[in-house]
C-alpha cells in the first residue's frame, strides 16, 4: 500500500483478481459439478451407488476389491508414474547440476537444449518414439515392455519439467555455503550432501509433482506406446465419459484427485515455510 | 478494498454470462444453416476432389440453394469426432439445423424427442427438387429403412434421410489366414493367431462381436434352415435381429466370458491405427468398418506406403455382422426447407459421386450415374482374363450387373457393395437404453 497517494487504492493485491476469477469459474466451479456428479444419480438425488460399484461391483468385499480390474489399474498407474518420476529424477538432476555448475558464460543456451524438444507437438514426439519402438523390435513386443515403453515415454514427455525446477534452485544457492563447507574440511561429496542436496530440495519436490500427477492421467503416451494395452487410470475416466456414465466417471475423477492431495501432502506441498523459502523455484 | 472488488467481479460474471447469449442468437437466424457432421464426411473441395480444385460442396449449397429460391443462406458445417460428442454436445444445448448421427445415435434422438419427423413435401418425387426420395436405393429405404422400427413404433425412414452406409467385418492378408476362417467370430479368440488380431475400443461393436461369438452356432444353424427351406427369409432376418440384439443380464454375462478371453487373445484395441498398421504387416486380421476396409485395402496397394503391394481382402463373418448407416436428420426448431435442401443438393448423382470418391464410404443413393462411376471404378478392363459378373441389382434395381475381376467380389467392390445373400445376414444394431448402457460400458470398462 502506498500511503502517500491515498486516493489510489491500488494495491499488488489487486493483480491477484484476474487469477482468482479463473480459479474460481476453471477450477473450483468444476470440481463442485464432478463432486455433484459422483454423489447423485440420473434424477438428481444423492446416492453412493458409483462408490459401491467403484469399489464393490460384484459384491465381494475388500478382496474383490483388491482382486477387481479398478485396483488394477489404480495400482498400474502408480507404478507407471512412480518409475517415471524416479528415472526422470535420476537423468534430470545430474543434467541440472551440470548445467548450474558450468563455467560456460551462455548457461541458459545450454538448458534451452533440453527445452527446444517441447516445441515439437507432443502427439508428434511420441509417434516418432512409437516409430523407434517399432523398430527396435519392441513396440507391443509383450505386457511388460509395453510398461517399460509407456514409462519411456512418460519420462521423454515430463523430463524438461524435472530439469527446470532443479536448475533454478541450484543455481540459487548461494556458493559461499560451499566455500565455508571447504573451509571446515568437507570433501566435495560431503559438501555436496550437506549443502547442495538439502537446499536444492525445494526444486526436487516441485519436479516430482509436475511429473509424478501428469504421468497417472497422461493417457496419449499410453495409448500411443501400448496400442492401448497399457491403460491408466486418465483412459479410465475417459471410458466412463465416452460411454455417457458421468457418475462413474466423476467418481473415479474424485479418487484421482485423493492421490494429488496425497503426492502433494507428502511431498510437503502444504509446508508454509517451504512455500517461501522457494518463490521462484515453485513457479516451475 | 474489497467494496471495489465487487462491482469489478460482477461486471465480469455478467459478461461471462452475456458472451455465450450473444454467440447463440447470432447461430439462430435463419440465414445459417447449421450442420453437425464427421470430419472429412463431405468433398471438401481442393486437390483431392473428384472435380480438382472445385470448392467444398457446403459452400457450393449456398450458391445452389440462392439460385433455387433466391434466398441466402451460410452454411456452417461442425465437424465432430463421434456421436457421443455429438450427443453430448446437443444435451449441453448446442443449436444445429441438420445433425448426421448413425443409426442407433438416430433412434437415441428420436426416443429422446430431439430431433423431428421429416416433412412430407420431402418424400414427394413430383417436385424438381426432390433429389433424395427419386435416387435414393430401393434397398436402403424400402427394405431397410422402412423395416426399422423406433421405440415409439413409427419406421426410421420418417425421421431420416441416408447418406453413408456399410457393414462391419475383418480385413484381413489372405497370406497369412485363410478365408474360412475369418468369416468365423470366434477366430477373434482363436489362440492360433494371439496377438494377430485386432478389434474396435467401443463398446457397441466390442459387445456385437462378442454376440456373434455367443450366437455363432446357432446363427450358422439357423442359416442352414434358411437355405433347406425350412424357415422364410422374413422369420431368418427376424430371429438374427433378435439373437444381436439380445442384451439382457444373463446373455451379456456370457458375452463378457468371451470378450475377456478375445481381449488376451488380440495384438490390441483401435479406432484409426489398424489402417495403416495391417498394410505395415503389425498383425493380420483387423474388425473394421466397411468404409475404412476399402481405404486400407486402397493403402495396401499404395506404392508410396507399401514396397511390395499387398493384397489385403475383407470379409463378413458368416454367422452374422453388423449393418450401419449414417443419417440427416433434423433438429427441433431447425430451418426445415433449407436443411431439406442440402439433404436433396446432396443426393444430385454428380455430388454424390464427389461424395464417395472423397470419402471412401458408400452412399444410400442408387440411379446410373452412380452405378457408372461405381463401373468405371471396380469395372473389369479389356485385359481381364476371366472377368466374372457381380450382381448388384438389390441396391441399383433390376439388371445392374457388373463385370470385374475375380478378386473384386472378396475386395473393395464387396466391401462397398455386399452381395444379397451377405445383405441378409447383416443386423441393425439397436440402441442400448439407459441401465444396459451403464451394464454394458461398465462390464467392457473392466475388460479392456
Amino acid at each position: 500500500m502506498t500511503k502517500t497517494k491515498p486516493k489510489l487504492h491500488f494495491s499488488r493485491k489487486l493483480l491477484a483478481i484476474p487469477y482468482a476469477l479463473f480459479l474460481a469459474v476453471f477450477v473450483v466451479v468444476p470440481l463442485l459439478i464432478v463432486v455433484y456428479y459422483a454423489f447423485t444419480s440420473d434424477d438428481g438425488k444423492f446416492t453412493f451407488e458409483y462408490v459401491r460399484v467403484f469399489f464393490d461391483k460384484n459384491g465381494n468385499g475388500l478382496k474383490g476389491f483388491l482382486t477387481s480390474y479398478n485396483f488394477k489399474t489404480i495400482m498400474r498407474s502408480l507404478f507407471i508414474s512412480f518409475m517415471s518420476t524416479i528415472v526422470c529424477l535420476l537423468i534430470a538432476y545430474p543434467v541440472a547440476y551440470i548445467i548450474a555448475n558450468c563455467k560456460l558464460k551462455n548457461k541458459s543456451t545450454l538448458l534451452l537444449l533440453f527445452i527446444v524438444p517441447m516445441w515439437v507437438n507432443f502427439v508428434l514426439r511420441i509417434n516418432a518414439l512409437k516409430e523407434l519402438f517399432v523398430w527396435l523390435g519392441t513396440y507391443n513386443k509383450s505386457d511388460a515392455w509395453n510398461i517399460v515403453n509407456t514409462i519411456i515415454g512418460m519420462v521423454y514427455d515430463f523430463l524438461p519439467f524435472m530439469i527446470l525446477p532443479i536448475y533454478t534452485t541450484i543455481i540459487k544457492i548461494d556458493k559461499s555455503y560451499l566455500e565455508a563447507a571447504k573451509d571446515l574440511g568437507a570433501t566435495p561429496a560431503k559438501a555436496f550432501v550437506k549443502v547442495t542436496l538439502p537446499l536444492s530440495k525445494a526444486g526436487i519436490v516441485s519436479g516430482i509433482s509436475m511429473v509424478f500427477l501428469p504421468s497417472m492421467t497422461n493417457y496419449v503416451v499410453s495409448n500411443y506406446l501400448s496400442f492401448r494395452n497399457v491403460k491408466i487410470i486418465g483412459k479410465l475416466i475417459d471410458d466412463y465419459f465416452t460411454g455417457d456414465l458421468w457418475h462413474d466417471g466423476s467418481f473415479i475423477s474424485l479418487i484421482l484427485l485423493l492421490f494429488m492431495f496425497l503426492v502433494t501432502w507428502l511431498t510437503g506441498g502444504f509446508d508454509e515455510d517451504e512455500q517461501t523459502n522457494t518463490r521462484g523455484a515453485s513457479l516451475w | 478494498m474489497k467494496k471495489r472488488f465487487l462491482p469489478f467481479a460482477l461486471i465480469a460474471c455478467l459478461a461471462a454470462t452475456a458472451l455465450p447469449l450473444t454467440a447463440c442468437t447470432d447461430t439462430q437466424e435463419e440465414n445459417v444453416l447449421r450442420i453437425a457432421s464427421w470430419d472429412e464426411y463431405i468433398d471438401e473441395g481442393g486437390a483431392d476432389s473428384y472435380v480438382e480444385g472445385s470448392r467444398a460442396l457446403y459452400e457450393e449449397f449456398e450458391d445452389w440453394y440462392f439460385e433455387q429460391t433466391g434466398k441466402r443462406i451460410t452454411v456452417d458445417y461442425v465437424p465432430l469426432q463421434d456421436n457421443e460428442t455429438m450427443y453430448n454436445k446437443i444435451k449441453m444445448g448446442d443449436r444445429y439445423d441438420l445433425l448426421c448421427p448413425s443409426e442407433y445415435m438416430i433412434m437415441k434422438l428420436a426416443a429422446e424427442d430431439m430431433i423431428q419427423k421429416l416433412p412430407s413435401s420431402f418424400f414427394d418425387p413430383s417436385l424438381d427438387n426432390n433429389y433424395y426420395v427419386r435416387n435414393v436405393s430401393d434397398y436402403i429405404q424400402k427394405e431397410v429403412f422402412e423395416r426399422t422400427e423406433m421405440t415409439d413404433g413409427s419406421k426410421l425412414s420418417e425421421y431420416t434421410a441416408g447418406y453413408m452406409w456399410g457393414s462391419t467385418g475383418f480385413v484381413y492378408n489372405p497370406e497369412k489366414i485363410s478365408a474360412d476362417e475369418v468369416k468365423r467370430w470366434s477366430v477373434l479368440t482363436n489362440e492360433a493367431y494371439v496377438r494377430k488380431i485386432t478389434a474396435k475400443d467401443n463398446v457397441r461393436d466390442s459387445y456385437f462381436a462378442g454376440l456373434g461369438m455367443y450366437y455363432e452356432a446357432e446363427l450358422l444353424a439357423l442359416k442352414t434352415r434358411l437355405n433347406d427351406g425350412a424357415i422364410t427369409l422374413e422369420s431368418y432376418k427376424k430371429q438374427l435381429s433378435e439373437k444381436m440384439n439380445d442384451s439382457s443380464v444373463g446373455t451379456m454375462s456370457e458375452v463378457q466370458k468371451l470378450l475377456e478371453k478375445m481381449r488376451g487373445n488380440l495384438y490390441g484395441l483401435e479406432t484409426d491405427e489398424g489402417k495403416l498398421d495391417i498394410v505395415t504387416g503389425r498383425f493380420d486380421v483387423s474388425y473394421q468398418w466397411s468404409g475404412d476396409a476399402v481405404y486400407t485395402l486402397d493403402m495396401g496397394e499404395d506404392d508410396e506406403i507399401t514396397d511390395e503391394p499387398l493384397a489385403l481382402e475383407y470379409c463378413i463373418p458368416e454367422a452374422a455382422s453388423n449393418l450401419w448407416f449414417d443419417g440427416w436428420v433434423l433438429m427441433k426448431d431447425a430451418n426445415v426447407d433449407a436443411a431439406t435442401a442440402f439433404i436433396n443438393f446432396l443426393s444430385i448423382p454428380e455430388n454424390v459421386v464427389r461424395n464417395m470418391y472423397y470419402i471412401g464410404y458408400t452412399s444410400c443413393i442408387a440411379g446410373d450415374e452412380v452405378f457408372s462411376y461405381v463401373e468405371e471404378t471396380y469395372g473389369a478392363d479389356e485385359t481381364e482374363e476371366a472377368p466374372v459378373s457381380y450382381d448388384l441389382s438389390y441396391f441399383f434395381g433390376d439388371g445392374h450387373q457388373l463385370l470385374t475381376s475375380e478378386d473384386q467380389t472378396r475386395r473393395q467392390l464387396f466391401a462397398q457393395y455386399p452381395t444379397r445373400d451377405t445383405i441378409d445376414r447383416l443386423v441393425v444394431m439397436k440402441p442400448f437404453d439407459r441401465e444396459t448402457n451403464e451394464r454394458a460400458n461398465r462390464m467392457w470398462n473392466t475388460i479392456k
